[in-house]
């Protein structure tokens, strides 16, 4: 369903994930404790409206980042039809 | 409000897909400045990023272009631009060439030649087969390679026009934007533009492309340019697999042969489309599902245990994000088939856009049209799974060209200081009102009204006014009070803006259009209408804002392939008794 985690380890920093989101789901961000700062990493600033695309896994080169192309399939409106009705990808 | 940067350039393209890149390259082969902006950055936006497909005809003699041709006209139930479709044929072999000799690594066979596939549409016709995004990287390389002014992460809004009117009597003199991260407001000046803006689609989990909310129809319509095929935007998918993902890929894995079947593990295809099959369109096959499905037969699934082992390699490879999702989940789809949900919604399906001449340009002097913000004059109704972004390739080098030589012969069209000052303030208001309407409510008033299944499915004439009227409340009530609190936000609320107001225009067109042809099936008409309709449906706006609709004979008459005999055609899909 969206981008569930970005491993602040494995990040360096390279701004590639946050420019090449299609949807600005991502920004750079000064991440760590007060005194122990582990300099810019992508965070991510708009999960609700990642659709699951991966182009940022595919772009990331050190593998930092962990999407699920999982939609859950939403209520439809009349469940025999078979057929799904959306809901909204923005929350 | 910020004072905004004022940029001047010959030729403004508007988007960077294929045909965006196209023209932007050509006209500055020609000697033009130019200036190509785009919402995010190019090859990871917009359909060409997940296209898999390219239709390549190689250089065919008139006989078998007829031949190729032919497939196309009546499988648009003769809708096409034939004309077009004359000019497709005959320049694609040049254009995807180029592409090649540019590097792009399409699928070749063992001796290295490049490797010809069916996709969905086509027996005739052959594509090859590339992850659409290495395409985009090659020719953003080659943008700038050539010194072409590349403004990315740039949202453009509205187009000024000399007569500073709405619609204009005049021609298009630039257009109005900001920067998707700093909010920073932009006029560029510029003597021609090109909208490659995309296609009108929801912003949906179940769609692929983001960000291509119709703000090219948008903001051409407002100039004045005509829209065509409308009706045609039944947006149906079948790529959700096993009620968990979904993906793109959906010409290719019909190309490579995979079947539908249903829980009796019937090829149910053939029932619904005698013609083709498994390789029927995307709204036949959703339809269908959903058929089986209301009748018992189901749930429906896809096939590809049959499939050779090679074929379904490629279709990984040039797929990726199929390919990773089956990762994800651990789906092996050579063990089992992979059950199938359709999804619909208000969305380009095979038409809804810009009407444009064998140049790419609107009926607006100046503007240009390409791809998928088109009304697709070579599928309109159809079937192709892989002619949209040869289409756009052709439509694109073409305007580049023809946009070149307009500005060679003229000076800047001046712009109205008035409309300039008040497109700004409409751009920017959201930022400043402090209220509690978000884009995201936008889009769920929108996917209740649109969704509701005896509209989707089975509209009819009280059902389509009842949509309409509620688009317009929509409009008038939702649109007006959204707020903003950033740039991002602001990108959000202006792609909610552009949707519904298009999706307003699309139920005029359901309902202007008393046949069922192609996606567009009406309960009340359930029949193809060959005696009044072949025609296509126009909307523009007149002088005093309203929608003005006009149902053009198509000129088969000028066409060298028409049909036998006119006549009524029942639909293939029934309307069961509730939804009368």
């Amino acid at each position: 369903m969206a981008i569930e985690r970005i491993d602040f380890d494995l990040c360096d920093g390279c701004w590639v994930c946050v420019e090449s989101c299609p949807a600005d789901v991502l920004r750079m961000a000064q991440v760590g404790e007060a005194w122990e700062s582990m300099g810019w990493k992508a965070i991510i600033a708009y999960p609700q409206e990642c659709h699951g695309c991966k182009l940022c896994v595919q772009d990331c080169h050190v593998d930092a980042i962990t999407v699920s192309q999982r939609v859950p399939l939403p209520k439809p409106f009349q469940p025999h039809v078979g057929l799904i009705f959306y809901e909204p990808r923005t929350h | 409000m910020r004072q905004p940067t004022e940029l001047c350039t010959d030729v403004l393209v508007i988007g960077g897909g294929i045909g965006g890149c196209r023209a932007a390259l050509r006209a500055r082969e020609l000697g033009c400045d130019v200036v190509l902006t785009e919402k995010a950055v190019i090859g990871r936006a917009g359909p060409m990023t997940f296209v898999h497909s390219q239709f390549a005809p190689w250089p065919l003699t008139d006989e078998e272009k007829l031949v190729w041709m032919r497939e196309f006209v009546e499988a648009s139930n003769y809708l096409a631009d034939q004309e077009w479709l004359d000019v497709l044929l005959t320049e694609a072999p040049s254009r995807i060439d180029e592409l090649v000799r540019m590097g792009v690594p399409y699928e070749r066979d063992a001796d290295g030649r490049l490797k010809y596939t069916t996709s969905r549409g086509h027996k005739v016709g052959k594509t090859i087969n590339v992850d659409g995004k290495v395409v985009m990287d090659i020719l953003r390389r080659e943008l700038r390679r050539h010194g072409v002014r590349l403004l990315e992460k740039v949202m453009m809004t509205d187009l000024l026009t000399s007569d500073g009117r709405y619609p204009t009597a005049g021609e298009v003199s630039g257009a109005v934007g900001f920067h998707v991260r700093t909010g920073e407001p932009l006029v560029i000046r510029s003597k021609a533009v090109i909208l490659n803006t995309g296609p009108l689609y929801p912003k949906i989990h179940f769609s692929y492309i983001d960000g291509v909310t119709g703000e090219g129809h948008r903001m051409a319509y407002r100039a004045g340019a005509e829209l065509a095929g409308m009706e045609f935007t039944q947006y149906a998918s079948w790529s959700y697999w096993e009620d968990t993902f979904s993906s793109p890929g959906q010409a290719k894995i019909q190309g490579i042969g995979a079947k539908f079947i249903n829980a009796r593990g019937e090829e149910f295809m053939w029932r619904y489309d005698p013609e083709w099959g498994n390789l029927s369109s995307l709204y036949r096959v959703a339809r269908a599902i959903i058929t089986e499905n209301m009748e018992g037969r189901g749930p429906c699934y896809v096939d590809f245990r049959h499939c050779r082992e090679e074929d379904i390699e490629m279709l990984l490879r040039v797929v990726p994000t199929l390919d990773l999702g089956l990762r994800e989940f651990g789906i092996d789809l050579r063990k089992r088939p992979l059950k199938t949900t359709p999804f619909m919604a208000i969305g380009m399906g095979t038409s809804g856009g810009l009407r444009v001449d064998t140049w790419s340009r609107t009926n607006v002097s100046g503007l240009y049209a390409l791809g998928t913000c088109t009304c697709l004059p070579v599928i309109m109704s159809g079937n192709s799974g892989s002619g949209h972004s040869t289409f756009s390739n052709v439509g694109g080098y073409r305007a580049g060209e023809d946009a070149a030589r307009r500005a060679q012969r003229m000076e800047h069209p001046p712009v109205d200081g008035s409309q300039l000052k008040e497109v700004l303030a409409e751009m920017l208001a959201p930022l400043d009102r402090r209220g509690h309407t978000r884009p995201a409510d936008v889009w769920a008033a929108i996917g209740d009204v649109t969704c509701e299944s005896t509209f989707a499915l089975f509209k009819n004439a009280e059902r389509i006014d009842r949509t309409r009227r509620l688009v317009g409340e929509i409009k008038a009530f939702l649109l007006p009070r959204m707020s903003a609190p950033d740039p991002h936000e602001l990108v959000k609320a202006l792609e909610a803006r552009s949707y519904v107001e298009m999706v307003e225009l699309c139920c005029l067109a359901y309902g202007a259009r008393e046949e069922s042809r192609g996606e567009h099936f009406r309960a009340d008409f359930p029949y193809q209408d060959d005696i009044n309709w072949l025609r296509w449906v126009v909307i523009k706006q007149t002088t005093d804002g309203q929608p003005h609709i006009s149902t053009p004979e198509v000129p088969l008459d000028r066409y060298p392939i028409q049909p036998e005999k006119r006549e009524r055609k029942p639909s293939p899909f029934s309307v069961p008794e509730p939804y009368r």
